[in-house]
């Protein structure tokens, strides 16, 4: 693929078709990120489609002096995820992809029990430590990065993770307490 | 399963998933009708501003019909004195 600011530059230029490098790179990340912020796994590519929209809309704005295109598209995205689920409760769990499971039935269910938990807690968690904390573990992006996207400086993103993974382990340690 | 294996299983999990088939397509439909909108509005303006009143704009709806016939008229004259 042609390097991203020279892709950004043609659809500057009028080719609106260029764009389309650009979603195809970024489809599944933000989709993911939106979906296991909103924990809503129906309405999260529609809310995809939005981040791209305005992404189209607003490009002539985006310095890359200032950042790379893709902190700039997740700050579009978390922002719409974040109002998002303020908005409303989420309907649905995150449908997980299928993965073989080469234990018996009984291990497999409780680990799906075990995961559903895990959706749980992190749906329960305070937005700014979810957003950052998915940001990081189901992304991995650097905390710098996540630091111009969420808006805040390094050491308050390091904060909101530590409380986010200290708040998941604590759901993890009821739900084992639970089922013995 | 220990808690940090479970904690990591459940992690790899959350990290996979893409976009459904047919996403990149469905963004780009997006983009191509708001083009045409964002033309459309540019248009109107220039519109109302160069045929401010109702017979300034029969006269143009006239004039385009008149235009129109009269090149239907020319090309058929054409074919006609060739054949």
């Amino acid at each position: 693929m042609m390097e991203e600011q020279q892709v950004i530059q043609r659809v500057l230029d009028g080719d609106t078709e260029s764009f389309r490098l650009l979603v195809e790179r970024y489809a599944g990340p933000v989709t993911r990120m939106i979906r296991n912020v909103t924990g809503d796994s129906h309405a999260c590519e529609d809310l995809a489609q939005e981040v791209f929209l305005t992404a189209y809309v607003k490009l002539g704005t985006f310095d890359p002096g200032r950042s790379q295109f893709s902190t700039w598209l997740f700050t579009i995205a978390r922002n719409k995820a974040v109002n998002a689920a303020r908005r409303k409760k989420p309907r649905y769990m995150a449908d997980p992809p299928e993965r073989a499971d080469t234990s018996g039935p009984e291990a497999a269910a409780e680990r799906s029990e075990l995961f559903a938990a895990m959706d749980r807690a992190l749906l329960a968690l305070p937005l700014n430590q979810r957003t950052a904390f998915v940001l990081a573990e189901f992304e991995h992006l650097p905390y710098e990065k996540i630091a111009q996207i969420e808006g805040v400086r390094l050491g308050t993103v390091k904060s909101r993770i530590n409380r986010a993974r200290a708040g998941l382990a604590e759901a993890l340690r009821q739900f084992e307490g639970d089922i013995s | 399963m220990n808690r940090q294996e479970v904690f990591d299983a459940w992690k790899a999990q959350k990290s996979q998933g893409d976009a459904g088939p047919g996403f990149t397509d469905r963004v780009m439909a997006g983009i191509r009708r708001r083009e045409a909108t964002r033309a459309a509005e540019n248009l109107a303006p220039l519109l109302r501003y160069r045929l401010p009143r109702p017979w300034a704009k029969a006269a143009v709806l006239i004039l385009g019909t008149l235009l129109g016939l009269a090149r239907v008229i020319a090309t058929l004259h054409l074919v006609l004195s060739a054949s």
